[in-house]
């Protein structure tokens, strides 16, 4: 269960999108997920999981990883609906366990019990997109889908930080 | 003088759950359970093809993705008269019942121990003393001074770092907190090997589920190949043998563990057995289906008024008009406009939000009825419906559990303990016990048919012309959930769910009876109304999950519980 240094030549990544996709552009991190799978090929070492809404079931996927990236939607005052943030969760530890909103009580508990079962992967960050309507319905509004492919070229500059190149889907 | 005491929100895992309290005398007098998110299901599925509808559904909430693709198919299945092959409900059944497993075993140690637990108090205890109380308790093979020992240091780092933060709770100290040092360090023991086992069994339900992380293979009409071409084929005999394996490791760790820390917390904290009572109505469906029609179960369920077993009525089969015909929900007490009390198939979604007012409307959650009254759900529900039914693995493990309670307490612990918010608890080790003996009963039933030749594992439906009508149920981890469909010319064209938390958590009925959290509060002591540990010990006793929506990141500063005494 300890965090080991891998010894494989790829670096571990999971990228995981999460949200509600019944509440609008609240499910936007799951669509970032969903674009990103129809553009590129899912490179060797990179996981690309649709976290929806779940919590505690999503631990096993944390596991050994070099860079979690977790993408949500995000607010903070001062944004504007479609801007992309990217955070840097390594350099503020705290930022899920000492400001959880009744948003994001199920992903900060993960994060917490990732903790605690010494599972935590080495760096986390972030993608958030401000969203613009959180209504109930399966779509995104334009902003949203701005932002997913702002969101898109973020996690595609992370990756390439690490050595990890994109294939473009052939068919 | 009498004091408002606000807990906002109050559950640890999804959901916005607000309760609202009037405390007098160091005593609870009147309660307010209030939902405080709006959930848009019945909307979207408006119009959309049945055949999909449980991959929405599962989507309604986080910790209950499947029990929420498992109930859609079976009502849809119901409104087409459908039979599912041997295979897929034997299939199901298995992932029910691992699922189950799991969420009992999460919510005791992760979601609710740290209520009665207290962490700080673990690091002054005796870690030989600990084992050796651990080893009267258990024969479990890691109950060891060294296990102990490594867990108290552990423990020790957290503190030194100032990270206890993580365990999510902060009521160490309490006056509520009752436990010695060596008892809550053999909680918290067990509470970090938790963490390794409920792993192994949600890799059983992501093996059998082709979950990744959500499931993949139900259909209307059976179990298919996955949607996902990611993943890999459903079901061979390899994949069996590892899913055997892994009810092999757990089945200790339920009955040598979690099973006796229940019985244990529960005989130290004998005062919680006259707590916590409410709505002693008690409503269960049968789970477990071993029939291609849904009449043969291996769990029995029904209905008990007013905690008389002797009234209890069996629910036989998916198709019982007794279930069909008595489920209602009102909506005097909650945001929607109107005021009636309706039948899921015939109740429309229309929110009128107006704000709190604990006397007109407080909530977004509606307010289900069973034969008229407001009724329990929940693991209670169902081991206090199979007792009466004479189930018998039930019975023995609910005298099991008084008789190790009352041998710790040094007094004899009836039944009725159970109508409580500590009998909460230790219903729910008893069923996480009968579910995982099970287990093999449901392995053996698959492999056996399997190797009769049967590979059935999908009836394909077919929609008429016109208007049909289902319903389809599940004893969930929280309770009975009901899913309603009316299909016209293949389209929905109403869905509602009726979940256990709406049961559990709903406002004030028709007849301004409250609901089950309402009922369980009222006569709660409070030792300090800024520290309402006491109001959380009996709401999570429940296991409260509102099925809903929102997780979004707040950027700005808010805190995670919202404690208002006025």
């Amino acid at each position: 269960m300890e965090n080991q240094v891998l010894s494989s030549k790829s670096p571990q990544v999971l990228i995981l999108g999460v949200g509600n996709i019944l509440m609008g552009d609240e499910g936007i991190g799951v669509r970032v997920v969903e674009r990103f799978r129809e553009i590129y090929d899912t490179p060797e070492g990179v996981e690309v999981v649709d976290g929806g809404t779940l919590g505690f079931e999503l631990l096993g996927f944390l596991e050994n990883k070099d860079l979690v990236i977790i993408v949500d939607a995000f607010q903070k005052k001062g944004t504007h609906a479609g801007e992309v943030v990217l955070i840097d969760l390594d350099k503020e530890p705290n930022f899920y366990r000492d400001r959880i909103s009744p948003h994001q009580i199920g992903i900060s508990d993960l994060l917490n019990l990732a903790f605690v079962s010494n599972s935590m992967p080495n760096s986390i960050k972030l993608v958030g997109i401000v969203p613009y309507n959180i209504d109930p319905g399966l779509e995104l509004s334009k902003e949203a889908l701005e932002g997913v492919e702002k969101a898109i070229i973020v996690i595609k500059n992370l990756l390439t930080d690490l050595g990890i190149k994109l294939l473009t889907k052939t068919n | 003088m009498a004091k408002r005491i606000t807990v906002d929100p109050i559950t640890r895992i999804e959901g916005h759950l607000r309760i609202d309290v009037e405390v007098d005398d160091g005593k609870i007098k009147k309660a307010w359970s209030s939902g405080q998110m709006w959930r848009g299901i019945e909307i979207i599925l408006k119009g959309r093809d049945p055949r999909e509808a449980w991959l929405f559904t599962q989507r309604i909430c986080g910790v209950c993705t499947t029990v929420h693709a498992i109930a859609s198919v079976r009502a849809v299945e119901n409104a087409l008269g459908l039979d599912i092959p041997l295979n897929a409900q034997y299939i199901r059944n298995l992932i029910v019942a691992a699922h189950a497993v799991f969420d009992h075993l999460v919510h005791f140690y992760h979601l609710s121990a740290l209520d009665w637990v207290d962490l700080v108090s673990a690091l002054s205890a005796d870690a030989k003393k600990t084992a050796k109380l651990a080893q009267q308790l258990s024969d479990w093979h890691r109950n060891s001074y060294n296990e102990i020992k490594g867990v108290q240091d552990r423990l020790r780092k957290f503190v030194a770092s100032g990270q206890l933060g993580v365990f999510g709770s902060g009521y160490w100290g309490h006056p509520a907190m009752k436990l010695s040092p060596e008892v809550n360090l053999l909680a918290v023991t067990h509470y970090f090997q938790a963490l390794e086992y409920q792993r192994e069994i949600n890799k059983m339900v992501a093996i059998l589920g082709s979950k990744n992380p959500h499931i993949q293979n139900l259909a209307v009409g059976g179990v298919a190949n996955p949607v996902d071409p990611n993943t890999p084929a459903p079901i061979t005999m390899e994949q069996l043998l590892h899913v055997k394996k892994l009810i092999d490791n757990i089945k200790d760790f339920i009955k040598k563990v979690y099973f006796v820390d229940v019985a244990a917390v529960g005989a130290f904290y004998a005062d919680w057995t006259k707590y916590g009572a409410g709505v002693l109505n008690y409503l269960s469906v049968p789970e477990l289906p071993m029939d291609e029609k849904g009449t043969k179960f291996l769990l029995p369920g029904g209905y008990i008024a007013d905690g008389d077993l002797s009234t209890f009525t069996q629910i036989k089969s998916f198709n019982d008009p007794f279930f069909r015909d008595n489920v209602k929900e009102s909506i005097k007490h909650s945001w929607y406009d109107g005021d009636w009390n309706r039948h899921p198939w015939v109740e429309e979604t229309k929110p009128d939000y107006s704000g709190f007012d604990e006397d007109e409307e407080y909530s977004w959650v509606k307010s289900p009825n069973f034969k008229d009254k407001p009724a329990q759900v929940g693991p209670l529900a169902n081991v206090l419906c199979m007792y009466a039914a004479g189930h018998k693995p039930t019975i023995e493990y609910v005298n099991k559990m008084l008789s190790i309670a009352s041998g710790i307490a040094g007094t004899k612990i009836g039944i009725d303990a159970l109508h409580s918010t500590i009998g909460r608890h230790a219903a729910r080790a008893v069923r996480a016990v009968v579910l995982t003996d099970t287990l093999d009963v449901l392995w053996n039933a698959l492999v056996e048919n399997i190797g009769k030749g049967d590979y059935d594992t999908f009836n394909p439906p077919k929609f008429p012309k016109g208007e049909i009508k289902g319903f389809g149920f599940h004893e969930a981890p929280r309770g009975v959930l009901s899913h309603w469909v009316v299909i016209r010319d293949g389209k929905i064209d109403n869905y509602q769910a009726v979940v256990p938390s709406t049961w559990n958590a709903g406002p004030r009925n028709h007849n301004d009876e409250p609901g089950p959290y309402e009922a369980a509060l009222v006569g709660n002591p409070i030792a300090q109304p800024e520290k309402p540990l006491e109001v959380i010990r009996t709401i999570h006793s429940f296991d409260p999950c509102l099925a809903c929506a929102i997780h979004l990141h707040d950027g700005d500063n808010s805190e995670l519980v919202k404690i208002r005494v006025l």
